[in-house]
Formats: structure tokens, sequence, C-alpha cells
């Protein structure tokens, strides 16, 4: 059983190199085919079917290879995949919880206290497994060099820290909290801190912090620093109330369900909002296009960019087929039906919308990797919206395009 | 007599509308046989392009009726007429009209890329087509780089690759010299004999004489089968 399980992973790992060896021999072509033409625009047009020809033969190849190989595919992703999602939903099952916030909030900065009794209510509540309190302020960090920068101190209480960032730096456990005047610094921040070390003492509004940990993968849009300490510090360094919070957070029991436990804290707390993480996400992502100039100005940007590509795209089309009337009335005339034209200015447009895509995801995988400490980001699902976008303006484009060709007259080409 | 290979019955034109009314063709018959090289000739305006447009399926008369092997026109959509070019008409136009950016083979191969032929056997047709002309061993030379006269043979290439029963040529002398222009006859007229296909040529060229087998007068919008003078043939040879 143990030499069959063996044999079998040998023989898995074999067929998984020659499906990788044979993703990159088509990758490949795809690209010869492309880059053969002279002009990527030429290959629409013909100008070398031997081009388009290698192009939509890579295609076709990449089709077949992903039917081919649907099965190591499928495998792959249950060996790999699907355990890690089941771990991943597990974790966040385990950890599921909700905030409870003043009502006041319209994001994680723009919120106001709510009274410290809150946490016992919330406790109180059928359905709820814990509620821990979390104080957010402001306060004055003194680097190096003398500077004083404002600075958001987060405080969280044992025994769970609930309101820890997820992702602490290895070797960081969030009891290193539990002394007194011991902060997480985001990890980013170290080279501002005078390369800060574990241990180094880190001045915050008169009061001594000493370096506890480091968390990672926070990268705020804020101008203003992050520690996170205990509760207890947290107000010292901000001079927070000690009968209010900024926030509950409130740990599920098994089986309860979110929305449930959400009304219910809400019916107790009337003068509090109850957000998922969900929401709280949301919530702040709302709160940043809205509330600062960053979603205006650079909504807007996009949108002028996107309809200045959009008519460019346009323009350029639809003058290569002013350029050659002559050229397709005459394919017209020798038999071209109207989806073959289609077919011909389609692939020109989406030619277009290929070479954007990848010039532009290059250009944002090229500086990512250039400033790995830029916030920058980017999930398979944005990729393949703006994939989509680029597709489906490109197509729109060339509408104007295809209308001129579908309805040129055929009986030019017997003109002078 | 046999079945014509494309007819048109009673077709005539009138251009614009009412007070602005042109009419280019008076009603007519023309029938294009297998094997014979049909000239329409006339002087300039006289609707000798209408005429051809017409039997090319690119032009819908105002009156009147083509007929492809016999059948009837009347209810083909545009992509069914475009289709029927596709397959039965071949086309020489007096500008050539090859895509400059392609190759001569290239250039040959595009009614076969419409028709969906595989690719092998597109380039082994084009080859052929080729070869037919005396061009084959410029089969890969960029068309534009080529001289008129060479333009041309592609063109009659182009033409003859899909095996149309029918060739329709306009003008297909008037951009060539005099040598040049005779030899691109006699390969027509080659055509029309030995591979049994309908060729009519559009031309004001009195030389073209030479090779025909029928000839219709056009002037003034009327057109009308003549007998071809054998005067006129032997004075043009
Ligand atoms: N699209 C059109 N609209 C209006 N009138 C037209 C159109 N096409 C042709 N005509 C008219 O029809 C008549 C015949 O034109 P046609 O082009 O058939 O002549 P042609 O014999 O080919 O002349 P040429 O030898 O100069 O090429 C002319 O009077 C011309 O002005
Ligand atoms: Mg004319």
């Amino acid at each position: 059983m143990s030499h069959d399980s063996h044999s079998d992973r040998n023989h898995f790992t074999k067929e998984v190199h020659q499906a990788k060896n044979d993703l990159f021999e088509i990758g490949e072509r795809i690209l010869t085919g492309l880059l053969r033409s002279k002009n990527l625009l030429e290959i629409g047009r013909a100008r070398s079917h031997r081009c388009k020809e290698e192009f939509v033969f890579g295609l076709e190849a990449l089709v077949e290879h992903a039917l081919r190989n649907a099965r190591v595919f499928g495998d792959l992703s249950c060996r790999c995949i699907v355990p890690l999602r089941a771990k991943d939903f597990a974790r966040y099952c385990q950890d599921l919880f909700v905030w409870v916030a003043s009502a006041a909030t319209e994001g994680t900065d723009a919120t106001d206290s709510i009274p410290a009794n809150r946490v016992q209510v919330a406790a109180g509540t059928p359905g709820v497994a814990w509620a821990e309190p979390v104080v957010q302020g402001f306060g004055r960090v003194t680097r190096p060099d003398g500077v004083r920068e404002l600075v958001k101190v987060i405080g969280v209480q044992p025994p769970r820290y609930a309101g820890l960032p997820r992702t602490l730096s290895a070797g960081t456990s969030p009891q290193a909290l539990r002394a007194s005047g011991r902060i997480f610094m985001n990890a980013n921040d170290r080279p501002t801190f005078g390369a800060a070390e574990l241990g180094d003492r880190v001045e915050v509004d008169g009061r001594a912090g000493i370096v506890a940990g480091f968390f990672e993968g926070m990268d705020p849009h804020s101008p203003y620093y992050y520690l996170y300490a205990n509760i207890d510090d947290a107000r010292g360094m901000t001079d927070f109330l000690q009968d209010r919070v900024t926030y509950v957070a409130v740990g599920l029991e098994q089986g309860a369900s979110t929305e449930d436990v959400k009304r219910r804290l809400l019916a107790r707390n009337p003068d509090t909002t109850v957000l998922s993480r969900r929401d709280l996400h949301n919530a702040e992502i709302r709160y940043f296009l809205v509330r600062s100039p960053v979603g205006i100005v650079f909504g807007m940007g996009t949108v002028v960019a996107a309809f200045i590509g959009g008519a460019i795209v346009a323009v350029t089309l639809y003058s290569t087929v002013i350029d050659r009337t002559r050229d397709y009335g005459m394919l017209k005339a020798v038999g071209a039906r109207g989806r073959d034209l289609l077919q011909l200015l389609m692939f020109q447009a989406w030619a277009f919308a290929l070479v954007g895509f990848l010039v532009g995801a290059g250009a944002f995988f090229v500086v990512r990797h250039g400033y790995p400490n830029l916030p920058m980001r980017v999930s398979p699902e944005m990729l393949g919206a703006i994939a989509l976008a680029a597709f489906l303006s490109c197509t729109l484009a060339s509408l104007a395009a295809v209308r001129r060709v579908l309805t040129l007259d055929p009986a030019i080409v017997f003109k002078a | 007599m046999k079945n014509p290979a494309l007819e048109g019955i009673g077709i005539g034109k009138v251009f614009g509308k009412d007070g602005l009314a042109v009419r280019a063709l008076h009603p007519t018959h023309v029938a294009l046989y297998r094997g014979q090289v049909l000239v329409i000739m006339g002087p300039s305006g006289s609707g000798k392009t209408t005429l051809i447009s017409i039997l090319s399926l690119v032009l819908t008369p105002t009156e009147g009726e083509v007929r492809v092997d016999g059948q009837s026109l009347r209810n083909v959509s545009s992509d069914g007429l475009a289709k029927l070019r596709r397959d039965k008409v071949g086309f020489i136009f007096q500008q050539f009209n090859l895509l400059a950016g392609l190759s001569a083979l290239e250039n040959v191969a595009i009614p076969l890329l419409l028709r969906g032929t595989a690719a092998k056997e597109r380039v082994a047709r084009a080859k052929c087509a080729l070869d037919l002309v005396s061009m084959g061993d410029r089969a890969n030379a960029k068309s534009r780089l080529l001289s008129g006269g060479q333009q041309q043979r592609v063109a009659i290439a182009r033409a003859l690759v899909a095996d149309a029963g029918v060739l329709l040529c306009d003008e297909p002398t008037a951009s060539l010299d005099g040598q040049t222009g005779r030899s691109v006859l006699d390969i027509l007229q080659r055509i029309a004999r030995d591979s049994n296909r309908a060729v009519a040529i559009v031309t004001h060229d009195e030389r073209v004489l030479r090779i025909a087998d029928r000839l219709i007068r056009v002037e003034d919008g009327h057109a009308e089968e003549s007998e071809v003078d054998e005067l006129a043939k032997r004075r043009s040879a």
C-alpha cells in the first residue's frame, strides 16, 4: 500500500513536470507568433498568416494542453490547494468575530469611542463566546533623529489579543505584549527607526516602549505609523479614558450565525454599529475612496485614461480601415463575408487589448518587484477583471471600424 | 448551345432617384459560356463597369436578374452573394488590388483562406496557380516590389486559385505596357481554352479583340452583341 502510493506520487510528479514543460513550449510558440510579425496589427490583417497561424496554433495548443492535462491539474489542486483552502477556512472560522463600535464609525480611523461596559454586555449576549476590548488612539512617536511624528497606537488585551494583525513576523508572539511597556512595530518602519531590533527603545509621548515584535503585510495608506501595545500601555500613550474603548471584538460560539449574533448585539447596544470583518473591510474601502481625495483623483484619472485609451484604439482601427478601404473592398468582392471581416477586425482589436494588458500588467509587476515596499496588490480576480475590461473596451472601440467595413460597398473595387 | 456559367437576364441599372436618376445601363441580356472569351467594349462612361459590376454580383441591378449556373439570385442575402463570389467568380482589376504587405503567394491564397482551406493545401494550390502564370519563382516576393505585369499575373493567379468557373476582368491591360499586356491576354486566352472557364473582359483597348470569341459593344448604356470583326482581330494581332 505504501509502496503503491509512493510510485503513484512519483508518476504524478513526472506528469506535473511534463505538463509544466509543455506549457512553457506553448507560451514560447504564442510569443514567436506575436514577435514574428514586425507590426502586431498586421497579424490581424493577415500580413503574414504564418504568424497568425502560429499564434492561433499556440492558443489551440494551450486549450488542448489544458484539456489533456485537466486530470493532472485537477489532481494538483486536490492535493495542494484544497487542503490549504480547508486549513485556511478552519482558521478563519475559528477566529471568526464581529466588531462592536461607535455608531459614528465610517472606517477604522474614522470612529469614536464607546463605553467600556459594552464588553460585558457583548459577552453576555447569546451566541457570543468571548468579548475583548480594543482601544485605538493617537500619540507622538520620537524617531531616532529626534523628529516627533504621529503614531496610531492600538491596544489589545490578553488572553486573545483580538485586534492584532494576523501577520505577525516569524518569532513574534502575542504573549510578548503581556509585560508592560512592550510594543509591536510595523516591519516596514524598521529602517525609519534606525534598523530597529527587538529590545530597542522607542518613545511615545514621553513613555518608553520596548520593541517586542514586528508585524508585516500591513501597508497603511495613512500618513502615520502604527504600533500595537497592551491595552493599559496604549491608554497611557494616547491619554485614552479608562471607561471607554474603541471596539469590542466579539468571538462567536461554534455554529452561531454571524447575522443572528449581529442582530442581537445591535439590539442590546442600540447606540453602536456591529460590523463583521467583511463589513469593516468594505467600510474602510468606502471611507478611503469617498472621504479622501484619493478615490476621486484616481477614479477620474482611471476613467479619463480608459477613455483616452479606448479613443486611441478606436481612431487607430478606424483610420487603418479608411487607409485600406480598397483592400477591404477587394476582400469583400472576392467573397469575404461579414463574419470573415469581423474576425479580421476583432483580431486586431483584441491584439490591442492583449498587448495593452500585457504591457500594463508587466509594468505593474516590474514596479512592484523593484519597490517591494510600495503597497501594490492585485488579486487574480482583479487581474481577470482588468483583462476583461481591456477586452471589452477594445471591442467597443472597434465598433466604428466594424461598421465602416461592413457597410463598405464592394463595387468600389471596379472604380479607378 | 451549352448552359451559360453566368447569365444576366434583362439586367439594367439606374443610379439615383427621381430627378437625379441616371440610367447607366438599359436592360440587356448577357451570357458567359465556359471556354469562351467575351470582350465588352465601349467608350468612357458608356456603362461597361456598371455591366461587369452587376455580373460580378457586387452591384444589384434595378431590373432583371443574374443567374449563376442557372440558379437565380433574387432572394440571396449579401453573405450568400459573398459566398457565391468566393466560390464561383474570379476577379481581375485594373489596379490589380493586391495586398501590398503580403507576398505573392499569400495574396494568391486569400480566396482559399476565406474558404477555410487547410494551410498545407492553401500553399500547394497557390503555388500551382502561380506556376500557371509563370510566377512560381517569385512566390515569396512582397507584392509591392513586383512590376505591374507581374502584379497582374499574381492577380490572375488569385482569380484562378479557387477554381472559379467565371473570370471577370475590368481593364486588365490598361495599367500595362503593350508587350506585358499582350502576355497577360495570352494567359487569359489560355485559361479560357485549356481549363474551360468563362472569361469576360471589359476594356476600351482594341488590342483585346485579338483573343475575343464574342464581343459586346456598349454605347450610352445600350449593350449589344456584335460580330467579332475578323479584320480587327487580325489587325491587332
Ligand atoms: N454610383 C454611381 N452613381 C451615379 N452614377 C453612376 C454611378 N456609377 C456610374 N454612374 C454613371 O453611369 C454611367 C456609366 O458609368 P460606368 O462607370 O459604367 O462607365 P464605363 O463604361 O465603365 O466608363 P469608363 O470607361 O470611363 O470606366 C456614367 O454616366 C456614370 O456617371
Ligand atoms: Mg469603367
